[in-house]
């Protein structure tokens, strides 16, 4: 009785100190949204969600684009409550990833004991990959959670055959395929190793059988019932893979692009990181070779498994990149992440206490090392408050923007009035004669210093200026 | 364990002292998108840009030449201070070198960050089809970073060399706590593996002697 008490007291500090690790992530994620910092695809993202009003018209429009519509569904269940803010888009990534280290942490403690889940939450949280992505106004972060869930939905469904477990993975796996199309391929991926495993156990087991028939019956139940899910996304499935095959940006996938594959999800800008990092990993994936040589436990199959998954995964963009055109670009493994570092946990909880301590402390310099990478990402890599404090304190309401880097033109109306935004070509220097701000990308085209001269414009240097990774020059021109 | 445990620490003092971690920052000066070449450059007509240091550590400049196809000889990259000393210098190819493109030469020099230095390219052996430095107009206000550009002694007014500074930055106290918890972290694994080791070939030879002893007991 006493025993049992003790064990329930320890069992509730233990989920308190991962539900309070959780907070201190999620709140370390806050910290890095508070600025107007956005790239090309988080452009897209603001434009969508300000140009299309109804669900219908965002599927439609995704539709023509190359990605599923739940992530912009999701936004637009908030942002119809307190309108497209750049803040609370990049709070409903750092949302998920909050849950996936709750949830995550405490399904692994249950299942895996307390030193896999903090492991778990400790190596998610300090790969590199994974901080840059989480606050980033993208699905990555959704994905991530969907991708994960789902994976340890399978687990628990092997585990127990639960219904609900099976449920669990038919909510998660259609929502990630309703995401993104590699965190499709995460979940096909995840389907087929449960039925292999459940396939395997039905035809060893001579106890229960009628146990391991029920529980295949319900993975084809699961499967059934995603498939009814999906189903109506499935025409514009192959409409947009249509589309995607006669055209797509992504550059050929080549063996120096496919080495850095390898490289992709530690890089840091600290040389060491990635070197360490992968050592790490590499390690760890020795480790379970001989563990699975040596002994056969079921912890020891799931992380291989979940290994298996990311693996898999890069091998699908690559075989698809192949059949069809290149389709596949590494961060779109980033919904599986999660279980690399799943894999990862799960090894090295094994080691003794002092190795096991050591890496905890590694793990947390690299979170600090991480942070201050994408802090620096966030808040200081670009000049875009600066742009912006300026053209507030000085560009009145008549006055013109004028660039010349025609292909962030939909980035600058993520920042500036439509009414007051004018690419170069489009401006009649002759007609004009209020105030204009040249936004000079170098390399683009620049109005002639003699057509100025004639039309009786002058231009003055101001200062060196940019909005998200575009650096240019701001020039005053006034008509004299 | 506790020599394991030292040894850890011993690597990482190693790896930490070594510096070859430190975070790489590139800086380009600020030019305008125009290029102009300098003259053939050689022995007695070289290029010489001043410039301040922003770290201390200079790992490597990258410039832009334009050269002959056939070019062939040797070109000469050094780092000096006001007094003449110098600090670093580097020998290429002419041959290797693309016309048009940065290209990199590996300096390490240590330089005391504020201070103006000044480097040298110059070019040898290249017969008839010497190569030239690329140098742009710098941007009005930016003029302060790369002061003054010389070709063959002169001074041209309001131009850098094209070129780029990579520096290496020290360790922060964040990645010295990394690499130390690393090295601590795989020293203490690399013990655990070999005290495994040990105890796993005692356990076989006490199981042997056991045997042995049984059978002589036995006879």
């Amino acid at each position: 009785m006493l025993m049992k008490k003790e064990y329930n007291h320890k069992n509730l500090i233990q989920t308190i100190g991962l539900g309070v690790l959780s907070l201190l992530l999620a709140a370390l994620y806050l910290s890095l949204c508070f600025n107007r910092n956005i790239w090309t695809d988080e452009a897209f993202t603001v434009d969508l969600l300000n140009s299309y009003h109804s669900f219908g018209e965002i599927a439609a429009y995704t539709a023509t684009d190359v990605h599923p519509p739940l992530y912009y569904w999701i936004l637009k269940c908030f942002t119809d409550v307190f309108g497209v803010r750049l803040l609370l888009l990049k709070l409903l990534s750092v949302l998920p990833m909050f849950l996936l280290f709750l949830f995550g942490g405490l399904y692994v403690k249950k299942r895996f004991g307390f030193r896999t889940a903090l492991l778990f939450i400790l190596f998610t949280a300090a790969i590199p990959c994974s901080m840059e992505y989480a606050v980033q106004v993208r699905m990555y972060a959704w994905c991530m959670l969907f991708v994960t869930g789902a994976g340890f939905a399978a687990f628990d469904a092997y585990e127990t055959g639960r219904i609900r477990s099976f449920l669990l993975l038919t909510l998660c796996g259609v929502c990630a395929a309703y995401s993104h199309y590699f965190a499709f391929a995460a979940i096909l991926w995840i389907h087929g190793f449960l039925f292999l495993s459940l396939l395997v156990r039905f035809f060893r087991t001579k106890e229960n059988r009628a146990g391991a028939g029920k529980a295949l019956l319900f993975w084809l139940g699961t499967v059934l019932l995603s498939l009814l899910c999906y189903a109506p996304w499935m025409p514009y499935f192959a409409k947009q893979l249509k589309g995607v095959s006669a055209s797509y940006w992504i550059p050929e996938i080549t063996g120096d692009v496919m080495f850095d594959y390898l490289r992709w999800p530690f890089a840091s800008d600290y040389p060491g990181v990635v070197i360490l990092c992968q050592c790490l990993f590499a390690a760890a994936f020795l480790v379970l070779l001989v563990r699975l040589c040596v002994r056969h436990t079921k912890e020891d199959a799931a992380a291989f498994s979940a290994l298996l998954v990311p693996v898999l995964v890069v091998l699908t963009g690559i075989v698809m990149s192949r059949l069809i055109r290149p389709v596949f670009i590494i961060r779109y493994v980033m919904p599986s992440i999660p279980l690399l570092c799943f894999f990862a946990a799960v090894v090295f909880s094994g080691f003794p206490k002092s190795a096991y301590a050591m890496l905890l402390i590694f793990l947390v310099f690299l979170t600090g090392l991480d942070y201050r990478c994408t802090y620096y990402d966030e808040y200081q890599a670009t000049y875009t408050d600066r742009t912006l404090d300026f053209l507030v304190e000085n560009c009145r309401e008549d006055d013109l923007i004028v660039y010349n880097y025609r292909i962030y033109d939909f980035i600058y109306q993520c920042y500036f009035d439509s009414e007051q935004l004018r690419y170069i070509e489009d401006v009649d220097f002759g007609a004009e004669s209020g105030r204009m701000w040249f936004l000079r990308t170098v390399y683009q085209p620049a109005p002639d210093a003699s057509m100025l001269a004639e039309n009786g414009w002058s231009m003055q240097y101001v200062g060196d200026f940019g909005i998200e990774q575009n650096e240019f020059w701001i020039y005053q021109l006034d008509r004299e | 364990m506790a020599a394991f445990l030292l040894a850890g620490l011993a690597a990482a003092f190693f790896v930490c002292r070594n510096g070859s971690l430190g975070r790489n920052v590139m800086h380009a000066c600020a030019t305008t998108d125009q290029t102009f070449q300098t003259g053939p450059l050689t022995g007695a007509a070289n290029a010489v840009q001043q410039f301040r240091a922003d770290y201390g550590h200079l790992t490597s400049l990258e410039l832009i030449f334009r050269k002959p196809d056939n070019a062939s000889g040797t070109v000469r990259v050094a780092v000096y201070d006001e007094n003449g000393t110098m600090y670093a210098e580097t020998y290429r190819e002419l041959a290797s070198l693309r016309s048009d493109v940065y290209e990199s030469f590996a300096l390490n020099a240590e330089l005391i960050p504020g201070n103006l230095y000044y480097f040298m390219v110059e070019a040898f052996g290249e017969g008839e089809n010497a190569p030239a430095l690329v140098y742009r107009p710098l941007i009005l206000d930016r003029i302060d970073e790369n002061q003054v550009f010389y070709y063959d002694g002169a001074a041209i007014g309001g131009a850098s060399g094209a070129c780029r500074y990579l520096y290496r930055l020290p360790l922060t106290k964040l990645q010295i706590g990394c690499y130390t918890a690393f090295c601590l972290f795989a020293a203490l694994c690399f013990g655990s593996f070999v005290c495994l080791g040990i105890d796993w070939v005692k356990a076989l030879l006490h199981k042997k002697s056991e045997v042995l002893l049984r059978s002589g007991s036995n006879e």
